[in-house]
């Protein structure tokens, strides 16, 4: 594949959470809104781009035996370091989703790539993989929480303060009338309805795009 | 190198470096961290006691101690033991009695935890104008057993000792 396809396809033939449907448990529970969503695809990317590089980077040191440990080792090291990041400059952030963002360690999005891709081939196509399914998972869950954010809160872009500073405060915007709320989509069954739409546009995009439907990695 | 011992080495090396690479950032977030806490505990004090200035005019009390508040009210933080770890909590007292309860930190099982987490859960609730000696009588809730207990027990145990307000009896 070339260079500008791997960043390509891990937005769209390979999205992690539209095609492979993995990662599926943090994005339905961090989705109630932008910010939180976006919080949590920044440390997820975090962890993906440090872990696919350096494993890429060991991958001719590593006999067989200790490729997962070394793998858990890396993404569970990043997703420690992400975990700290957070809780000293995103706090607000992160007494409301650290579980979360501690649990990226058990995400098999980030292990597969490890294991499929990064494990196998050079530390730039690593690098651009990574950023492709980071990048690809981002839409993902920022869609799906601008979506739910807005049936449910009436608000966009509310709390981004909490990622990037005060001043980030005066994004938020209003979209529906003040005292709106239906809390069916922030609660986690609206996650489910919401994420299941998306996955069937996706799907219904995916057949349309695609003749040769062949295996989705 | 045979590959038992070369995949031992770099696992060996890898943990090093994993580990002195966090250590390293655990240090240098150590202090941002703790001032971040310290401002979620005095913005939980000035809501509770709705004094939005008080922490231009007092300082927080630590564990086991009180400061006065106008109005002869008294601001009491308190740890317990829960389930996971310490709870830390502020008492907000007047001569009647209860006036608020919050926790400003605890390690509780995420979910269970919003029993007492949340100010506005009914549970906690039951706080907001309870005369002390009548917090040993609530009911835990189940399911959260340890969690609400410890709360209770340590609400509880304040309205026996005798530097504090207490009502004449039970409601």
């Amino acid at each position: 594949m070339t260079t500008s396809n791997l960043l390509v396809a891990g937005i769209t033939t390979r999205n992690p959470v539209w095609i492979q449907m993995l990662g599926l448990c943090p994005l339905l529970a961090v989705s109630t809104s932008v910010a939180t969503a976006l919080g949590l695809a920044m440390a997820s990317a975090l962890v993906l781009l440090g872990s696919n590089t350096l494993i890429a980077a060991l991958r001719r040191w590593l006999p067989d035996f200790a490729r997962l440990p070394a793998f858990m080792l890396l993404i569970a090291g990043f997703t420690t370091l992400a975990v700290l990041l957070m809780e000293a400059w995103a706090f607000d952030l992160y007494t409301r989703i650290a579980l979360f963002v501690q649990i990226i360690v058990t995400n098999c999005m980030i292990l597969g790539r490890a294991e499929q891709f990064a494990s196998r081939n050079a530390i730039g196509a690593a690098v651009l993989d990574a950023l492709g399914t980071a990048i690809g998972f981002a839409i993902a869950l920022v869609a799906l929480g601008a979506v739910r954010e807005v049936i449910g809160r009436g608000t966009l872009f509310a709390g981004m303060d909490g990622l990037f500073g005060a001043s980030a405060a005066s994004l938020a915007v209003t979209v529906l009338p003040n005292d709106y709320r239906l809390l069916l989509a922030a609660l986690p069954p609206g996650a489910f309805i919401v994420a299941g739409l998306m996955l069937a546009l996706a799907r219904a995009l995916t057949a349309r795009t695609s003749q040769n439907a062949g295996s989705p990695r | 190198m045979n590959d038992g011992l070369r995949g031992f080495l770099v696992l060996a090396l890898l943990s090093v470096a994993v580990s002195a690479l966090l250590a390293v950032v655990h240090d240098a977030t150590t202090a941002q961290v703790a001032a971040n806490r310290l401002k979620e505990r005095w913005r939980v004090a000035e809501a509770l006691t709705g004094l939005p200035t008080l922490h231009e005019t007092a300082s927080l009390p630590l564990p086991g101690t009180s400061i006065e508040l106008p109005d002869h009210r008294r601001l009491i933080a308190a740890e317990t033991r829960g389930y996971g770890g310490t709870i830390s909590i502020l008492l907000l007292v007047d001569p009647d009695g209860l006036r608020g309860l919050r926790v400003v930190q605890h390690h509780e099982t995420p979910g269970v935890a919003d029993f007492i987490a949340l100010p506005d859960s009914p549970w906690m609730q039951q706080f907001e104008a309870l005369p002390l000696i009548a917090a040993a009588s609530l009911d835990t809730v189940s399911g959260a057993t340890i969690t609400t207990r410890a709360l209770r027990d340590t609400v509880a145990r304040l309205a026996v000792r005798d530097d504090l307000p207490r009502a004449e009896s039970a409601p």
